[in-house]
């Protein structure tokens, strides 16, 4: 099984109801197919840095999109960078 | 022509003389500089003698309420602070919220600048047009919370009036401490740039205010139909999070996703951290243990500021505030601790003792880096032992920093003094910006912060220009044609300069929408603002400060470590290096300055309209 987790409310904005989805999944599965199953609605709208954290790495979401393959047991986690103060 | 936001007036408070003095503005000056860092900076121009030590009583020490400041406007709540920098020896400019500026305005003024030493400890009391400087001795030493609620309390119980307004030091400024940070309205703080030392040196302790005036407004009905469209674009923006838990809701992304420190800038924030782990660290997690209540600046409807309860955990301290991101990150990622406990004892610590959160949770990196290299040792540290992770000895360390005593003596002043106290040993992990620790944000994500942390006259800020975030890899184009340098650096820093003469909390420009400070300036100002000469003429001022100190480029001072040399490797910003002075060189050059000094020529200065004083002092023939 593999989650995928959204941290600080990206998946409000982002338009998904929930922070946490888990996926059943031949592994290891591409990272590109988990977003395409997540049907992420508002992805262009964000203006922020997005980042993807997978076995103790963070990736840009590009690069993740591209480059991940994700293993069984994993968790994903997608987030932004949100500017702090 | 001025038609609203001042008070067309502001005091001079000569604490040798115990005179108060209230002058009217040259309007000009309001047109030129419209409030803030560039106002205090002309101020202080014409007001202080050249090369004076910054905590001579010929130093002056400047607080500017802000054209926004009690106009409703919103977001329109913050004050800045000017003085010379005693870490920099330049310019100073540092900004707060809360409610002190605009109750200042209400007072009947847009200003106050102290000048003179007094012979025992002061506060003033300002009302409505009157300000008097009354005896302190009964709260000097006193921390700044318990002092404030004693100053206010009594003030309040003699005039029979509530919410008066404060803003002060704790005992750090008391000291002359270089991380001393102006304080007000209890746990809001303009704490950059050691300012605070300088009000100390003068020995006043705190300002009080209430007033009773209405601010006049130029077009009201502008500014409530701006007021419409900021509320609206809060509406489809999704802040909830941010209006629940503050600034600290990034901190999880930014310690996975680099852009807080990581162990003193030199180390990847996922190699150190899990997500659980990062998650722990923001103040969404600690909201739900902790939050008693929300607070807001005035005329804020996001209302980021905290109040918490601490009960529990390593300390069990009560009362306090909630740290925003700065202080979480520069005391857990920024020295690797995981322990929230710790960011929030020390920032309660660091209040209360009126000291800059930003540069004490950078000058504890340095010292845990430079013990763990043996360059310092337990000799210097009065015995602590201090390690990466080790929340307890940070935070022995932050209360000698905040007594002053022992081993505090030399680290209540920052990294820089530190170092050449133990005759620079460490030197090479101070990650320090010309003395400055710089706030947490990496360049390495931001390039045109980079160029700021190093070449602003007010070195190491997450507040000066910047262009923005990377977010795709392509955009690390540091050609002339980039978008992180040249005249676009110089576009968006001239709307910075905007933000913080107006009193904008930049904030609001994240979620408001599509109205921004010029609009905000305008109807509140009757001003047209034209940011292509606003901006240069802005920044040159505060610059032109520094230069009469003759402060040139070879003072600018950074640690590469900062800037990717030699770069991280893994995580988002694996590989990157920031090649610092090259975008340095193109910003001051965008602005028509030489290359050589960083100074401004002459011709770009009287182009710019109201500088030909200052282009006759300190400008360079154009060759």
């Amino acid at each position: 099984m593999i989650t995928v987790k959204f941290l600080s409310g990206l998946e409000r904005r982002l338009g998904l109801s929930d922070n946490l989805y888990s996926f059943e999944e031949p592994v290891p599965v591409p990272f590109r197919s988990l977003v395409e199953k997540l049907n992420i609605r508002n992805l262009d709208s964000i203006t922020r840095p997005l980042f993807v954290n997978c076995e103790k790495e963070t990736l840009t979401f590009d690069k993740a999109l591209a480059d991940l393959n994700v293993p069984d047991g994993e968790t994903v986690v997608i987030f932004m960078i949100n500017g702090g103060g | 022509m001025v038609k609203g936001g001042y008070m067309g007036k502001y005091l001079v408070v000569d604490m040798t003389t115990g005179t108060c003095e209230t002058h009217e503005w040259d309007e000009k000056y309001l047109e030129l500089f419209v409030g803030g860092p560039a106002l205090g900076a002309r101020m202080l121009w014409d007001m202080m003698p050249a090369h004076v030590d910054a905590l001579a009583p010929e130093s002056v020490f400047g607080f500017l309420a802000s054209p926004l400041n009690g106009t409703n406007a919103l977001f329109g709540g913050r004050y800045t602070v000017v003085s010379k920098s005693p870490v920099t020896n330049g310019f100073n400019d540092a900004n707060s919220g809360g409610y002190f500026g605009p109750e200042l305005k209400k007072a009947g003024f847009d200003a106050l600048f102290i000048k003179g030493k007094s012979e025992k400890p002061v506060y003033l009391l300002i009302t409505d047009d009157k300000c008097e400087i009354r005896d302190a001795s009964h709260v000097w030493g006193k921390d700044y919370y318990e002092a404030e609620a004693i100053v206010r309390d009594e003030v309040e119980a003699e005039l029979g009036v509530k919410n008066v307004r404060t803003a002060g030091i704790g005992p750090a400024g008391e000291r002359g401490s270089h991380m001393a940070a102006l304080m007000n309205d209890m746990h809001h703080t303009a704490g950059r740039g050691g300012s605070a030392a300088v009000l100390g040196a003068k020995g006043v302790k705190m300002v009080a205010v209430k007033g009773t005036k209405k601010i006049p407004v130029a077009d009201i009905d502008k500014l409530n139909e701006m007021k419409k469209g900021y509320l609206a674009a809060l509406k489809e923006a999704d802040i909830q999070v941010f209006k629940d838990s503050g600034s600290g809701e990034a901190a999880p992304g930014c310690i996975l996703g680099n852009d807080a420190s990581t162990r003193n800038w030199s180390a990847v924030g996922a190699d150190y951290y899990t997500p659980e782990e990062a998650e722990k660290l923001g103040s969404p997690w600690a909201d739900k243990k902790y939050k008693t209540k929300s607070k807001a600046c005035a005329a804020c409807p996001l209302g980021c500021g905290a109040l918490y309860k601490v009960e529990d955990g390593a300390y069990p301290i009560g009362d306090t505030t909630r740290p925003q991101y700065e202080t979480i990150a520069a005391f857990s990622s920024n020295i690797l601790v995981k322990d929230p406990a710790v960011n929030i004892y020390a920032n309660d610590l660091l209040n209360r003792a009126g000291i800059d959160t930003i540069s004490a949770g950078g000058t504890v990196a340095w010292a845990i880096e430079a013990f763990e290299n043996g360059d310092l040792t337990e000799e210097d540290t009065d015995g602590i032992k201090l390690a990466w992770g080790d929340g307890d000895a940070a935070i022995e360390l932050v209360k000698k920093m905040c007594s002053g005593e022992g081993c505090g003596e030399i680290f209540q002043h920052g990294t820089k003094y530190a170092c050449e106290a133990f005759g620079g040993r460490g030197a090479q992990f101070m990650t320090t910006f010309s003395g400055i620790e710089p706030g947490q944000h990496d360049p390495r994500l931001m390039p045109g912060l980079g160029r700021a942390y190093k070449w602003d006259p007010v070195p190491g800020r997450h507040v000066k220009g910047t262009t923005g975030y990377v977010i795709e890899d392509d955009k690390y184009n540091f050609g002339e044609d980039g978008p992180h340098t040249g005249a676009t650096d110089v576009e968006w820093t001239s709307y910075t300069e905007l933000e913080s003469a107006a009193g904008f909390c930049q904030f609001g420009g994240i979620y408001g929408g599509q109205f921004t400070a010029v609009e905000d300036v305008e109807a509140v100002t009757g001003l047209a603002v034209d940011l292509s000469t606003y901006g240069p003429r802005s920044f040159l001022m505060r610059l032109a400060f520094s230069v009469r100190e003759g402060i040139e480029r070879k003072d600018y001072t950074a640690n590469p470590r900062n800037m990717g040399e030699p770069p991280l490797k893994g995580g988002p910003t694996d590989g990157v290096t920031i090649p610092v002075d090259e975008l340095g060189e193109r910003f001051y050059e965008a602005l028509g300055c030489d290359k050589e000094h960083f100074w401004p020529y002459k011709d770009t200065l009287t182009a710019l309209g109201g500088l030909d004083d200052v282009a006759e002092e300190i400008g360079l023939d154009r060759p």
